[in-house]
C-alpha cells in the first residue's frame, strides 16, 4: 500500500465517520465539532486531488467563518450545555426511505456524469499551482457568476448590518 | 472626513510617544530593592525605618510576669497558652518591677520613686533605672504608669503561636504588668511551622528555691503565708468576741 | 516499506520542529519578563540560573506538578480537547515557514494560503475552550476573541494580498527569492521598501497579527483584570501552559511570517552571502520584531471590544482595500 493510499482511506474514513458522528449525536455542541473535522478531512481530500487553493479556501471559509457562525449560533440559542436532541419513535421508517431515494439517487448521478480525469505527471502538479488558473477563469470565463455572487454577498452584509444595528437617533451638532 | 484623518495621525503620534518613553526607561537604573541581601533603609527618600510603635514579634519579660493569664483571656485567636501553679509554703519570689512609659513610646523599668498609676496632672513622676539612672518627667508626657507588683504563681508554661498571632497588641494593652511587648523583629519565617511556637517560661527556675522563713521578708510586707496566719487569727478573734 | 520510510521520516521533522518551537517558548517567556523588567525599572528573574535563564523551566515543573482541576460542570470532552488543538494549530504553521535557503519543513505551493487556513482553526478552539469550560467568563472571553480574530483575519488577507500580488506566487521560497536583492537593488529589494503602499501594508499586516495572536492592545479576550483570564480561566497547571506556549508560538510564527513577507526573510542586505544571511539573519530580524511586540505589550493600554471592532472594520479594512488598489495600481505603472 502506497503512501497516498493509506493516507486515502484515512481521510474518508475520518470524512464519512465524522460525519456520521454530526448526524447521530445527541449533543449539539458535538455535532458542530464533528462537522469540523468532516470539513477539515474534506480538505485533505481535495490536497490529495491536487486542488491545493481549494482546500485551503475550503478550511478558511468553511471552518474558519461558516462553523464559526454555526458555534455562535448553536452556542447562542441551545441554553444548557447538555441540550439533548430527540428523536421521535414513528420517525424512523419514513427517514430511513428518504434517505436510501436520497443515496440511490446519488450514486446513479455519480455513476452517469463525465468526469474528466486528467493524466497528469505528478510531478508537474505539485510544483504548479492551481491557483493561477482558478484566478484566470474566474476572471475570464466565469465573471458574470462571480459579479453577480459578490453583489449577493454585499446585499446579504448590507441587509445583516440593518437589521441587527440600533436605531441610532441623530444628534444636533452643537 | 477630516476627523478620521485626524484621529488616525493623533493615534500613530502618540503610540510612537509611548515608546518612545517605554524605549528610555529601558536603559534607566532599576529600582528594585534585593530583598534578603540588600536590605537598607536610609538612602532612599520615602523608605522610612521601623518606626517606633511597630508591632512585631512578642516578647515577655518572664521577671515580670505575675500569671494573670489576662493576655490569654483577651487574645483574638488564643494562641497565648498559660499554665500556672501555686507556690511552695514559705517560697518567695521578686516583686515585679515598676514600668514607666511615655508618650513618646520610651519605656523605663525600674524602682518607681514618685507617682502612681493614675496619672496627677501637675505632678512629676520619678524612677529610678535598673542601672542606677534616675528618670523623672512631668506627669503630661507619661502615658502609662505600672507600679510593681507581687508574684504569688509558678508559671509552668507560657507559649505563644506566632503562627497564629494577627500582631494586633491586645496583650501587650491589658498585661498588668507591661511585661509582654512587641519588638521590631518582623522577619521570623522557618521552614518548620512547629518552630514558632515560642516558649518563654523556663520552670527550672524554680527549682531549689528554698523557704526560708526569716530573711525572705519581701521589703513591703509579710509572705503568703503570714498573712494566712494573721487573716486565721483574726477570724479567731472574730468568733470569740462574737 | 515505503509508507512506513516515508512515516519516520515526517515524525522526525515534525519532532525536530516541536523540540525548536519548546526551546523558543522557553527563549520568549523569559526574554518578555526581562524586557518587561527593564521598561519598568526594575530587573527581571535574576535568582534562578544566570540571569534568569532557568526561570521558565521552573516556571514549567511547577506547572506540571499543579493538580489538573476539571470542574464537574464542564464538558470534559472537549475541555480536554481545546488547549490540544489551539496548540497544534498554532504549531503547524511552524512547517512552511523558511528559515533558511533549504530549511523549510514543507515548501507548499500555497504556503501563505496555507498559513492562513491554519490560523483560523484557532479561533475553533478557542471557541470550545470557552465553551467547554462552562464559566460565563471564559464563554464571554472565547466570544469575544473569536469576533476579534475572525474580525481580523480579514485585513491580514488584505496586506498579504498585495505582496502576493507584487511577487506572483503564493509560495513561500518564492516570496523570499524575490526579495534576494537586499535593500538597495533596485528590481528585487526587500517589499517593505518597494513600494509606498507595501510600506502601510506592513504596518496593516502587523497590527493585524497582533490581533490575531491576542496580544495587547488586543488582548481582551484573555484581559487579566478584565475578565479574570478570559478563556482559559478554568484551565489549571499542564492545561494552561499549553495555552501559554501556543500564545508564544503564535507570537514568534506571526513575526517570522511578517519577515519573509516584507522584510526579506533569510536574504541580507545585500545581494549573496553577506551580513545578516541566512539563518543567523532570520532569527535577528524576527528577534527584533518579537521585541517590538513585547515592548507595544508594555507601552499601550488595553482596548475595549468595541474599540477593538471600529478599529478593524472602520480603519483597517478601508486602508487595506485602498492599499491594495494602490499596489494594484503601482504594478500596473511601474513594472
Amino acid at each position: 500500500m502506497t503512501v497516498t493510499a493509506a493516507m486515502f482511506y484515512l481521510f474518508a474514513v475520518l470524512t464519512v465517520g465524522s460525519a456520521v458522528l454530526v448526524v447521530t449525536t445527541r449533543n449539539v455542541v458535538y455535532a458542530a465539532f464533528s462537522l469540523m473535522l468532516t470539513l477539515c478531512s474534506v480538505a485533505c481530500l481535495y490536497v490529495m486531488l491536487h486542488a491545493d487553493f481549494l482546500a485551503a479556501t475550503q478550511v478558511i471559509i468553511y471552518v474558519g467563518g461558516i462553523l464559526v457562525l454555526v458555534l455562535f449560533g448553536v452556542m447562542m440559542t441551545s441554553g444548557k450545555l447538555d441540550m439533548k436532541l430527540r428523536m421521535e419513535r414513528g420517525r424512523l421508517i419514513p427517514g430511513s426511505l428518504v434517505g436510501l431515494i436520497l443515496l440511490a439517487l446519488l450514486i446513479r448521478i455519480i455513476y452517469q456524469s463525465p468526469w474528466q480525469v486528467q493524466d497528469t505527471n505528478m510531478l508537474e502538479s505539485t510544483t504548479k499551482s492551481t491557483t493561477q488558473s482558478i484566478g484566470e477563469s474566474i476572471l475570464g470565463q466565469y465573471l458574470l457568476p462571480f459579479e453577480i455572487v459578490s453583489v449577493i454577498l454585499l446585499v446579504a452584509l448590507i441587509g445583516a448590518v440593518l437589521i441587527s444595528r440600533k436605531e441610532v437617533k441623530e444628534i444636533e451638532e452643537s | 472626513m477630516r476627523a478620521y484623518f485626524r484621529n488616525i495621525y493623533a493615534a500613530v503620534s502618540t503610540i510612537l510617544i509611548g515608546m518612545r518613553i517605554t524605549f528610555k526607561e529601558m536603559f534607566h537604573p532599576s529600582v528594585t530593592n534585593q530583598y534578603p541581601y540588600q536590605y537598607y533603609f536610609e538612602k532612599r527618600k520615602n523608605v522610612r525605618g521601623i518606626h517606633k510603635g511597630f508591632r512585631g514579634q512578642l516578647y515577655i519579660r518572664m521577671e515580670d510576669c505575675i500569671g494573670c493569664k489576662k493576655c490569654a483571656m483577651i487574645c483574638p485567636v488564643d494562641c497565648i497558652y498559660i499554665e500556672t501553679s501555686r507556690l511552695e509554703k514559705g517560697i518567695t519570689l521578686s516583686d515585679t518591677r515598676a514600668v514607666v512609659r511615655l508618650k513618646d513610646q520610651t519605656v523605663w523599668i525600674g524602682e518607681l520613686l514618685e507617682g502612681d498609676e493614675k496619672i496627677e496632672p501637675g505632678t512629676v513622676v520619678k524612677l529610678r533605672d535598673l542601672d542606677g539612672n534616675l528618670h523623672e518627667s512631668p506627669s503630661e508626657h507619661v502615658e502609662h504608669v505600672v507600679t510593681s507588683k507581687k508574684r504569688r504563681l509558678k508559671l509552668d508554661r507560657f507559649d505563644i503561636d506566632m503562627s497564629l498571632c494577627m500582631f494586633c497588641g491586645l496583650c501587650t494593652e491589658v498585661c498588668s504588668t507591661s511585661c509582654l511587648y512587641m519588638t521590631q523583629t518582623h522577619e521570623f519565617s522557618t521552614y518548620d511551622r512547629a518552630s514558632l511556637l515560642f516558649h518563654f517560661a523556663d520552670p527550672s527556675i524554680y527549682e531549689g528555691l528554698t523557704p526560708d522563713e526569716t530573711e525572705t521578708k519581701a521589703e513591703d510586707g509579710a509572705d503568703a503565708s503570714e498573712g494566712r496566719k494573721q487573716k486565721a487569727a483574726r477570724r479567731r478573734q472574730r468568733e470569740e468576741t462574737a | 516499506m515505503e509508507l512506513l520510510s516515508s512515516l519516520i521520516f515526517m515524525l522526525v521533522i515534525a519532532a525536530a520542529l516541536l523540540g525548536f518551537v519548546m526551546l523558543l517558548a522557553l527563549i520568549l517567556v523569559l526574554a518578555e519578563r526581562k524586557v518587561s523588567a527593564y521598561m519598568q525599572d526594575r530587573v527581571g528573574p535574576r535568582r534562578v540560573g544566570p540571569f534568569g535563564s532557568l526561570q521558565t523551566i521552573a516556571d514549567a515543573i511547577k506547572l506540571l506538578l499543579k493538580e489538573d482541576i476539571i470542574s464537574l460542570q464542564a464538558d470534559r470532552k472537549l475541555f480536554i480537547l481545546a488547549p490540544y488543538l489551539v496548540f497544534v494549530s498554532s504549531f503547524a504553521v511552524f512547517a512552511a515557514i523558511p528559515f533558511g535557503r533549504n530549511l523549510i519543513a514543507s515548501d507548499i505551493n500555497i504556503g501563505i494560503l496555507y498559513i492562513m487556513a491554519i490560523s483560523s482553526v484557532v479561533v475553533l478552539g478557542i471557541i470550545m475552550a470557552g465553551w467547554a469550560s462552562n464559566s460565563k467568563w471564559a464563554l464571554l472571553g472565547a466570544m469575544r476573541s473569536a469576533a476579534q480574530m475572525v474580525s481580523y483575519e480579514i485585513p491580514l488577507a488584505l496586506s498579504i494580498l498585495s505582496v502576493i500580488m507584487l511577487v506572483g506566487s503564493l509560495r513561500m521560497q518564492d516570496i523570499v527569492g524575490a526579495q534576494s536583492g537586499g535593500l538597495f537593488s533596485a528590481q528585487n529589494r526587500w517589499i517593505l521598501l518597494d513600494n509606498p503602499f507595501t510600506f502601510l501594508a506592513f504596518f496593516i499586516y502587523f497590527i493585524s497579527a497582533l490581533s490575531e495572536v491576542n496580544r495587547t492592545p488586543f488582548d481582551l479576550p484573555e484581559a487579566e483584570s478584565e475578565l479574570v483570564a478570559g478563556f482559559h480561566t478554568e484551565y489549571s497547571g499542564m492545561r494552561f501552559a499549553l495555552f501559554f506556549l501556543a500564545e508564544y508560538a503564535n507570537m514568534f510564527a506571526v513575526s517570522a511570517i511578517a519577515v519573509t513577507l516584507f522584510l526579506g526573510g533569510w536574504s541580507g542586505i545585500l545581494p549573496g552571502y553577506t551580513f545578516l544571511n541566512g539563518v543567523p539573519g532570520f532569527v535577528i530580524k524576527v528577534s527584533v520584531l518579537v521585541f517590538v511586540i513585547m515592548w507595544l505589550r508594555w507601552t499601550l493600554p488595553r482596548l475595549r471590544v468595541d474599540q477593538l471592532m471600529s478599529v478593524c472594520w472602520k480603519y483597517l479594512i478601508p486602508i487595506a482595500f485602498f492599499n491594495l488598489i494602490g499596489v494594484g495600481v503601482w504594478i500596473l505603472i511601474f513594472d
